[in-house]
């Protein structure tokens, strides 16, 4: 187990730094000057300068790219030009709402989608298996933006009954939880579908195996054998899933945070991006690739400590 | 798959025959059924446009704006007074361009890549792997959004954007089964004949390698229209007064408490054109090869 | 004294979608108290067929057309399903073929074996855990104690279908049924599994219902056995009768076929022409006539019925009817 966690470690600290370097690519050989995207067109020639030097931009590529790659090592993704202040100070401003809203939304689709994907595996063929493979199979398909929309329209506008804006009084946990509704209903809403598809498949596969026809030889009852076993395979791919759902989530949360108007990291990098300030939205960029990818080895970690199989095969 | 491969070495022509049984099996499945006339109904609305409306998308109306809709304006009028309807289907327009564009396009890089990573040597292999998760591990919209902020947006950004995104994954594709295809034993014998890769290729290779492709790219349609619908709401998308749903939606949105008609027009036909090309692409993957169907 | 099972008269078809698979016809056959009965026969015999007709454990498309399984006195096939499950596991069980795939995997064998023992209700966990060593210990894994908290892929074949059938015993059935249980391990495991299976049958005081292809292994095992050939019983007697008279062709060729019989030396092993039968269309005749040395112009257009060659012993051949 250990050697694969190093392995893993390391294939991810490799692919940030190849993500990193992308980046960096990005920003230097895209059309579009650095400077006028920092400054606007309305900068003068001693502010332009400055801020080149300031940036290291007069530096050759080679230096900027393992400054680059140094700073964000230490802590450092840069500075907001406007306020001066650091990127990371502003992003951890913004950041723990979003991330409340995905692990919320990762939470109640996952459980939601397990169960319904566990309740279609057991009464396979039925009305209500095909029904609801056909509502998975929309779920997956509606964009969450548009989800966000009519939900904001139906539930916020039109019949009244949920806060359209907003994260609700800091410290009131219940009112939180009310302006939490929609946007995580929005945002989980796919993810029910996916999960639900994947457990059902995952439980019709194993439903078939030898040891569940040994478990029912032995006289077990039907829902120790569905539910203390069966499942337990099921869910295992899951765990692997959710680690990708996290960073599906991220650019779905951008939106949902629009719509409702909730703070966030997805409203942040909006707001950079319509004033084009570029460092911020940059930093943000970095924060949540790191994010996604580590989501991603946590979750591939996990899924293989839990199936004893693997473990000791590692 | 194997009953055309081996109908090619017969000489036969089979997959003509094959493909019109497998549409006639769409046709039977009820939602694959609804998937093709979704989508038909996209198409047609969106090659008509011009025809099919008496109005511009462009045509100002401000005495009439957000009207709720009317004889004269099925869907109603936007907050410039433009008609809803034609604006709807012009989006229709751009949402299929980019589409075909940025698949089309996306398919002949990930082909070529994954071929190379497939058949080439192995640091060549593991460095374009390499590059492919590192490109998979942006958020999308998070990464256009930065692209977007150096170039300024605009529609041909979109479509580069979903082109980067989407070639790692037909390019995996397309290497596994170059990888599956070096390994067998068979194209040692049919060189050691004498066979011309050409032949080789398009007899074991490129079946296996289409239809997993046709299908992945039909599913991907609904996840692009998705990006560029998502983008144009953003503002980072289409410029104006370039009709577009996500525009619409936009739209809709800053006048959400005036009217609901906006976002009900700019949200009908993206998820109609969603759900169509979903069931339609599942229930080929069903008919082309049900061993693709594990759950996702 | 009742057999504990008894099986008459079943007859069962499989749906498919191109029209019912005849696998079972006319099945009649009992396995008394105490006793160790083997069924024979090649595959698509309907061995498999009959076992899982037994524990009702059959596939969705089964019909059971006609006929009786009785168990302990009861038609089983009318039970529902909570009365079958009680049944199972403390008064039938089963061990399965491939030890490799009887296990959970995910959870340890210890977990499984207090699972099975969940109807002890008066039994408290040390005492079931104590069962549970007991019985691994009884079936020849060493250091019981450490093996409860082990996964089932670590151990070998062998020891998977040991634990199997400790699985299989833990509730003292009174009828253990073995689907082939040692086709998937190598001979000196087969021999070691078999010499168990003798021994536990001392100790539980139960039947033993065994199927096979290997007549090696039923001649050791077994008291009676019973033939199987495309879905019907065409012989059944004591372990003697049947191989040292055996009264049905297709009974005799077997015999004839076991490598382990064969005195002359010759370029090829012997084996018996033709094919199994597709058992969607049933002849009006003898199944076995396409394949019999000693057919008759009688055995294309009448099925035998079941002549007796001696008290337990019985076959259904015309040849025999004539004596």
């Amino acid at each position: 187990m250990l050697t694969y966690t190093l392995k893993r470690l390391g294939l991810t600290v490799a692919i940030v730094a190849a993500a990193m370097s992308i980046l960096f690519l990005m920003i230097h050989f895209v059309p579009g000057d650095p400077v006028t995207l920092a400054l606007g067109t309305r900068a003068t020639d001693e502010m332009r300068e400055a801020y080149r030097i300031k940036m290291g931009l007069d530096r050759p590529i080679y230096v900027q790219y393992i400054t680059f790659f140094a700073n964000v090592m230490r802590g450092d993704i840069g500075q907001d030009v406007f306020s001066n202040q650091a990127v990371s100070t502003i992003i951890s401003h913004h950041l723990p709402h979003t991330v409340v809203l995905v692990i919320v939304s990762i939470a109640w689709s996952a459980l939601l989608g397990i169960f319904l994907g566990c309740f279609s595996a057991v009464h396979r063929g039925s009305l209500i298996d095909r029904f609801t493979g056909v509502v998975t199979v929309s779920a997956i398909a509606i964009p969450s933006f548009v989800v966000s929309l009519y939900s904001l329209l139906i539930f916020a506008v039109l019949l009244r009954v949920l806060p359209a804006i907003g994260a609700g009084e800091p410290g009131d946990l219940i009112d939180q939880a009310k302006h939490l509704v929609l946007p995580a209903f929005a945002l989980g809403l796919g993810w029910v579908g996916y999960i639900a598809r994947l457990v059902r498949a995952s439980m019709l596969e194993i439903m078939g195996e030898n040891y569940i026809r040994s478990a029912r030889s032995y006289g077990l009852m039907e829902y120790t054998v569905v539910y203390s076993y069966a499942l337990k395979i099921a869910v295992l791919p899951t765990v692997a899933l959710l680690g990708v759902g996290v960073g599906n989530m991220l650019s779905g949360a951008l939106f949902a945070e629009l719509v409702f108007a909730r703070p966030g990291i997805g409203k942040l990098i909006y707001e950079m991006v319509m004033a084009r300030n570029f460092p911020v939205v940059q930093g943000a960029v970095l924060i949540t690739t790191f994010m996604f990818v580590v989501s991603a080895l946590i979750s591939d970690l996990i899924n293989a400590y839990l199936d004893p199989r693997v473990r000791s095969s590692l | 798959m194997s009953a055309q491969a081996s109908n090619k070495l017969t000489g036969h022509s089979s997959s003509s025959f094959w493909r019109i049984s497998a549409i006639s099996r769409l046709i039977r499945d009820p939602l694959g059924l609804l998937g093709l006339v979704l989508v038909s109904l996209l198409l047609i609305g969106a090659l008509f446009a011009n025809h099919l409306t008496p109005y511009s998308p462009k045509a100002l109306d401000v005495k009439n704006r957000l009207a709720a809709p009317s004889m004269s304006h099925l869907l109603g009028t936007d907050q410039l007074g433009r008609d809803t309807l034609t604006r709807v289907l012009h989006g229709g327009r751009v949402a299929l361009q980019v589409a075909a564009w940025s698949i089309s396009i996306a398919l002949v890089v990930g082909l070529v890549l994954g071929m190379l990573a497939g058949y080439g040597p192995r640091w060549l292999d593991n460095c374009l792997l390499l590059v492919f998760d590192a490109v998979r591990s942006f958020p999308t919209i998070i990464f256009a959004l930065a692209l977007i902020t150096l170039t300024g947006p605009s529609l041909k950004m979109v479509i580069t954007v979903i082109i980067v995104t989407s070639i790692p994954v037909y390019a995996r594709i397309v290497r596994t089964q170059t990888m599956a295809l070096k390994e067998q034993e068979f194209v040692l014998a049919a060189r050691s004949l004498g066979t011309s890769w050409f032949r080789i290729l398009r007899v074991h290779f490129l079946p296996n390698v289409v239809g997993p492709l046709f299908i992945l790219a039909s599913m991907d349609i609904p996840v692009v229209v998705t990006i560029e619908s998502g983008l144009s709401f953003l503002g980072m998308g289409v410029r104006p007064p370039t009709a577009s749903w996500g525009a619409t939606l936009a739209d809709g949105y800053a006048y959400i408490r005036v009217t609901p008609w906006l976002v009900v027009a700019g949200g009908v036909p993206l998820i109609l054109t969603t759900l169509g090309f979903t069931f339609m692409g599942e229930a080929l993957r069903d008919i082309l090869d049900p061993r693709l169907r594990r759950g996702l | 004294m009742d057999p504990v099972l008894s099986i008459r008269n079943l007859s069962l078809d499989f749906e498919t979608p191109e029209g019912p698979v005849h696998a079972l016809r006319k099945v009649s056959f009992d396995v008394p108290r105490n006793h160790i009965v083997g069924i024979v026969g090649e595959s698509g015999s309907g061995k498999s067929t009959v076992i899982s007709a037994a524990m009702r454990l059959l596939a969705n498309n089964a019909v059971i057309r006609s006929g009786e399984v009785i168990f302990n006195g009861r038609d089983i096939l009318g039970l529902s399903p909570q009365e079958l499950r009680a049944q199972r596991g403390e008064q039938i069980s089963m061990v399965f073929q491939d030890p490799m795939t009887s296990q959970i995997p995910v959870h340890t064998i210890g977990k499984q074996m207090m699972d099975i023992q969940y109807r002890r209700s008066t039994t408290s966990r040390a005492e079931k855990r104590q069962l549970a060593i007991d019985m691994l210990r009884r079936v020849g894994i060493p250091d019981p104690e450490e093996r409860l908290t082990q996964y089932p892929h670590q151990f070998s074949g062998g020891m998977r279908q040991r634990i199997s059938i400790a699985m299989a015993l833990l509730m003292n059935p009174q009828l253990l049924i073995a689907d082939e249980p040692t086709t998937a391990l190598d001979v000196t495991m087969e021999a070691q599994i078999i010499h168990l299976l003798r021994e536990l049958k001392e100790d539980f005081d139960g039947s033993i219902l065994f199927v096979s292809h290997n007549l090696g292994l039923i001649a050791e095992l077994c008291d009676y056995v019973v033939v199987m050939y495309a879905g019907q019983v065409i012989e059944q007697g004591s372990v003697e009768d049947l191989f040292y008279r055996a009264g049905h062709p297709y009974t005799q060729a077997l015999l004839e076929c076991d490598p382990a019989r064969i005195d002359r030396v010759t370029p090829t092993l012997p084996t018996i022409a033709g094919d199994v039968p597709d058992l969607h269309i049933i002849p009006n005749g003898c199944v076995f006539a396409p394949r019999c040395s000693q057919v008759m112009d009688k055995c294309w257009t009448q099925d035998a019925d079941f002549s007796a060659i001696s008290a337990q012993h019985t076959a259904s051949c015309h040849l025999l009817s004539h004596a």
